[in-house]
C-alpha cells in the first residue's frame, strides 16, 4: 500500500475526491451504501451487544457518578413506574396479563386500528451530531424503514434502517434531518416541524401560506400525507428564546423504554 | 517506509467500533464529551506512520466508522484522513523531544480532530453548531484524555503497523576505529 510510490499529495487529492463522492452517493440514496451499514450493524450486533450487557455496569456506575442529578431523577421516575406496575400486576393473574397491561399503559388511543408492534429500546446513541436508538424488533415483526414510532404521548421518530431480524434504528423528530407535517387541532393551519437538536424544540415552518393565524398553546398532530399516519400528536406552540414560534414535543425523549411502531408502510 | 498487518488492523477496527458502540457511546460528559477511540486510533496512527500510510489508515478508519455512523457515509474518512495525514507530516517536520513531546502533542491532536469533527458537522447541518461557553472547557478535557490515551493508543497502533524506516531523527552514523 504505502510502497506504490505515489506521492502523498496526490493520495490526499485522490482520497478527498473519493470521500466527496461517497457522500454524495449517500445523499443521493444510494442502496449500495445502506445495505453497507445493514450488513455491518447486524454482523457486529451480537458482539455489541454483548460487549454492551457485560459494560452495562460500569457505564450506569460513570454516568451514576458524573450525572447523579438525571440519575436521581429516573430513579424517581422508575419508582414511579415500578408502583403503577406493581398495582397492575397485583391486579393481574399470569405474566401474560402483566405484558397486556403494560402494552395498554402506553395508552395509544389515537392510533385507532392501525396495526402495530411494541418494542424495548436496547440502545440509546447520543451524540453531539445525532441521537440515535435501536429497537428489538426488526423484519422479523414487518418493521420497514420509514414506519413512524410512537409512544403514549405521540409522534418520537421514524424507522430508518432495519438492519436485522429483532433489530431496528429509530431516528427521533429532534433530529434536524427528520422533518415532520403537522397540522393545527385548533384551526386547520399546516405546518412542518423540523428538529433542531437533542432536548431543543423543534423548528417551525409554514410553507403553504404566512397569513394563517398560529398562536402559543396550538396543539399540532400529524397531517396523514406521506410519511405517517394522521392525528398521531406532535407536539405545542410555545416562544422559543428569541421570541419565535417553535413547538415543545408532547414526547419526553430523555425516558424513552419503550417503543411502537405503526407497521403502515410509508408513501414514497 | 511503514509496512501494514492488514489482519491485525481488521482485529483492532472490529475490537475499537465495538467498544465504541457497545461501551463508550453510553458513557458521556457533558452532553457531548466521551472517549472516542477512533479518534485516538487516528492520531496514535498519525504519529506512527509515515504520511501515505497514516493518509490510507485514516482514510479506512474513518469509513469503518462511517457504516455505524448516521452521519453521511465519507464524513469520517474525509476528517480522519486529513487528521491522520496532518499528525504524520507534522510529526516528521518537528523534532521529537521524547515521551512528553508526543504526549502534548497527541493531546493536542485529538482535541483537533474531534474539534474538526463538531465543525464539520454543524457545516453539513448534522447538528446545532457546536460552539458556546462551554466548548473551550470541553476541548481542554479532551486534549488532556487524549493526552492520557494516546499512549496505550499508540501501543495498538504499533501493533497494526510496523515502525517507519526512514525517520526524522537521523540514525547515528557508525564509525569504524582506525
Amino acid at each position: 500500500m504505502a510502497k506504490t510510490g505515489a506521492p502523498a499529495r496526490r493520495i490526499v487529492v485522490l482520497l478527498i475526491v473519493t470521500a466527496l463522492a461517497l457522500m454524495t452517493m449517500d445523499a443521493r440514496g444510494s442502496r449500495a451504501i445502506g445495505r453497507a451499514r445493514e450488513t455491518a450493524a447486524s454482523v457486529t450486533s451480537p458482539l455489541r451487544d454483548a460487549v454492551a450487557w457485560a459494560g452495562s455496569p460500569i457505564a450506569d456506575t460513570w454516568n451514576g457518578a458524573v450525572h447523579y442529578d438525571d440519575v436521581q431523577r429516573e430513579n424517581d421516575e422508575l419508582r414511579r413506574r415500578i408502583t403503577e406496575l406493581e398495582g397492575e400486576i397485583s391486579r393481574q393473574p399470569d405474566v401474560e396479563s402483566d405484558l397486556r397491561a403494560l402494552q395498554e399503559a402506553t395508552d395509544l388511543a389515537y392510533i385507532g386500528d392501525i396495526p402495530r408492534v411494541t418494542a424495548r429500546v436496547v440502545a440509546d446513541q447520543r451524540t453531539g451530531l445525532e441521537r440515535i436508538v435501536e429497537i428489538n424488533k426488526g423484519s422479523d415483526d414487518g418493521v420497514l424503514p420509514g414506519m413512524a414510532v410512537v409512544v403514549g404521548d405521540g409522534l418520537a421518530g421514524t424507522v430508518i434502517a432495519v438492519p436485522g431480524p429483532d433489530l431496528a434504528t429509530v431516528r427521533l423528530i429532534t433530529d434536524p434531518r427528520q422533518p415532520v407535517g403537522a397540522i393545527s387541532v385548533r384551526n386547520g393551519e399546516i405546518v412542518v416541524a423540523t428538529g433542531d437538536g437533542d432536548g431543543r424544540p423543534l423548528l417551525v415552518d409554514r410553507p403553504l401560506s404566512e397569513a394563517g393565524e398560529l398562536a402559543i398553546g396550538d396543539r399540532f398532530e400529524t397531517t396523514g400525507f406521506r410519511q405517517f399516519p394522521a392525528d398521531i400528536p406532535v407536539g405545542e406552540l410555545a416562544e422559543g428564546d428569541e421570541g419565535e414560534l417553535v413547538m415543545e414535543p408532547f414526547v419526553n425523549f430523555d425516558g424513552l423504554t419503550y417503543v411502537t411502531i405503526l407497521l403502515v408502510e410509508p408513501v414514497e | 517506509m511503514t509496512s501494514v498487518r492488514w489482519s491485525h488492523v481488521i482485529v483492532v477496527l472490529t475490537a475499537a467500533i465495538v467498544l465504541q458502540t457497545g461501551l463508550l457511546d453510553q458513557a458521556w460528559l457533558f452532553e457531548r464529551l466521551r472517549v472516542d477511540v477512533m479518534v485516538l486510533l487516528v492520531v496514535a496512527v498519525g504519529l506512527r506512520a509515515d504520511a501515505r500510510t497514516a493518509l490510507i489508515l485514516g482514510f479506512l478508519l474513518g469509513l469503518f466508522l462511517d457504516l455505524f455512523r448516521f452521519s453521511p457515509f465519507g464524513f469520517h474518512a474525509l476528517l480522519f484522513c486529513l487528521g491522520a495525514w496532518l499528525v504524520a507530516s507534522t510529526r516528521i517536520r518537528m523534532l521529537q523531544a521524547g515521551t512528553s513531546f508526543r504526549t502534548i502533542q497527541g493531546g493536542i491532536a485529538v482535541g483537533l480532530v474531534t474539534a474538526s469533527t463538531w465543525v464539520g458537522g454543524a457545516v453539513f447541518g448534522l447538528g446545532a453548531p457546536p460552539f458556546d461557553n462551554r466548548t473551550l472547557a470541553q476541548l481542554a478535557i479532551i486534549i488532556v484524555l487524549g493526552a492520557v490515551l494516546i499512549h496505550p493508543a499508540s501501543r495498538v497502533a504499533a501493533w497494526m503497523i510496523s515502525a517507519p524506516r526512514s525517520s526524522a531523527t537521523p540514525r547515528p552514523q557508525v564509525v569504524r576505529a582506525e
